[in-house]
C-alpha cells in the first residue's frame, strides 16, 4: 500500500466555528455549563484538527473553536469536500478535470456561516465544469447551492409538494438561504 | 469541446433513449437503498450521451456504454423529455464512439439539470461502495 500523502486544509483562516456562527454553537452546546463559568473564566479559542481519508490520501483540516462538540454535519461535510480533492482526471468519464480548490474553499467558508448546530449535512457533489454544488433533498424540499468556476454562486429552491421554485444569487440572498436551511432540520 | 452550437435533429425520434454514464460521485443512496442521481449529472451545456439506436444498429447493447467504466451506472432519458426542457438533441459521432450525441442547451439555471434528472431511468444501477 502506498504511503498516504497528507495535505492540509484550513477553513476561514483557521477559524471555522470561531466565526459569527460559533456564538450560536457555544450557546447551544454549553448553556448549562456556562452557569458555572465565572466572569473570570472566559471561553478560550483552541486550535483543533481532524484527519480525513479519501482514495488513499489523507487530508488534515484545521480550525479554531471553543472545544465544543462538533455538530453532526461536520464530518460528512468535510469528508465530502476532501473527496473532491482526490477525484482523478476524467472522473466523470466525459473529460472532466479537477475541482478548483478556490471554489472548494469559498464553499467551505460560506456554508460554515450558514449551518446551525442541528442542520442536516448537505451532500457535496462535483460539477464537470470544475465547480461543486451542495444539495439537500428532504422535507419535500430540493435545495442546491451552486459554486461554479465562473459566475456568482447561487441557490435553487424547489418545494416538491407545491411545485414552487426560485433561484437566488449569493451572497445577496444569504438571509433567505439561511431561513430555508432552517426548515430542513 | 465547449463553444460549439448544436441544432436539434428531427430525425432522432421522441422515444429515442439517450444514455448517460453516471459515476458514483453523482449518486446518493437514500434510506430505502435507492440510487438517486444528482442534478449535477445533467448540467453540462454540451451534455454527452450515447444514442441507443445507433448502438443497436452496430449490434451493441446499451450496457456497452459502460464497458470500460467499472462501477459506473448508466441512466437514460428520452429525446422528448430533453426537448420538453428546451434542449436540442443531436448526433455527434466520435472515432471512439460512433453513437456519441449531445443534449445541447443551458441547464445550470432554472433547475433544468434537476428536471432532466427527474426524467432519468436506470439502465444499469451502480454498486454502492465506501470511498474512504
Amino acid at each position: 500500500m502506498p504511503a498516504l500523502g497528507t495535505a492540509e486544509l484550513t477553513v476561514q483562516d483557521r477559524g471555522i466555528l470561531a466565526t459569527s456562527a460559533s456564538a450560536a454553537y457555544l450557546d447551544y452546546f454549553s448553556s448549562g455549563e456556562r452557569l458555572l463559568v465565572s466572569v473570570f473564566q472566559q471561553p478560550v479559542l483552541i486550535r483543533r484538527q481532524r484527519k480525513y481519508y479519501s482514495r488513499g490520501q489523507s487530508y488534515q483540516v484545521e480550525w479554531q473553536d471553543y472545544g465544543q462538540p462538533l455538530p453532526a454535519w461536520f464530518d460528512p461535510l468535510m469528508q465530502g469536500f476532501v473527496d473532491l480533492f482526490t477525484l482523478v482526471h476524467n472522473w466523470d468519464s466525459y473529460g472532466a478535470g479537477p475541482i478548483d480548490p478556490k471554489v472548494v474553499h469559498y464553499a467551505m467558508n460560506l456554508i460554515n456561516g450558514l449551518l446551525g448546530p442541528t442542520s442536516p449535512a448537505p451532500r457535496v457533489v462535483p460539477l464537470s465544469s470544475g465547480g461543486l454544488q451542495l444539495e439537500w433533498h428532504r422535507q419535500g424540499i430540493d435545495l442546491e447551492i451552486v459554486f461554479d468556476r465562473d459566475g456568482q454562486p447561487f441557490f435553487y429552491y424547489r418545494n416538491r409538494v407545491s411545485g414552487e421554485e426560485s433561484e437566488h444569487t449569493l451572497p445577496q440572498d444569504t438571509a433567505l438561504l439561511r431561513s430555508i436551511i432552517g426548515k430542513l432540520d | 469541446m465547449p463553444g460549439r452550437v448544436f441544432e436539434d435533429d428531427p430525425n432522432i425520434p421522441a422515444d429515442e433513449r439517450l444514455l448517460r454514464r453516471i459515476p458514483r460521485t453523482w449518486v446518493d443512496w437514500d434510506e430505502h437503498g435507492n440510487a438517486v442521481i444528482s442534478s449535477a449529472a445533467f448540467k453540462d451545456e454540451e451534455l454527452s450521451i450515447s444514442l441507443e439506436s445507433v448502438m443497436a444498429r452496430d449490434g451493441r447493447p446499451p450496457e456497452d456504454a459502460i464497458r470500460n467504466y467499472p462501477g459506473y451506472g448508466l441512466a437514460s432519458i428520452t429525446a422528448a423529455h430533453a426537448r420538453s426542457l428546451k434542449q436540442a438533441v443531436a448526433p455527434d459521432p466520435l472515432p471512439e464512439e460512433p453513437a456519441h450525441g449531445v443534449v445541447y442547451g443551458q441547464k445550470k439555471r432554472g433547475g433544468i439539470g434537476g428536471k432532466l434528472r427527474d426524467g432519468a431511468l436506470w439502465v444499469v444501477r451502480p454498486v454502492e461502495l465506501e470511498l474512504s
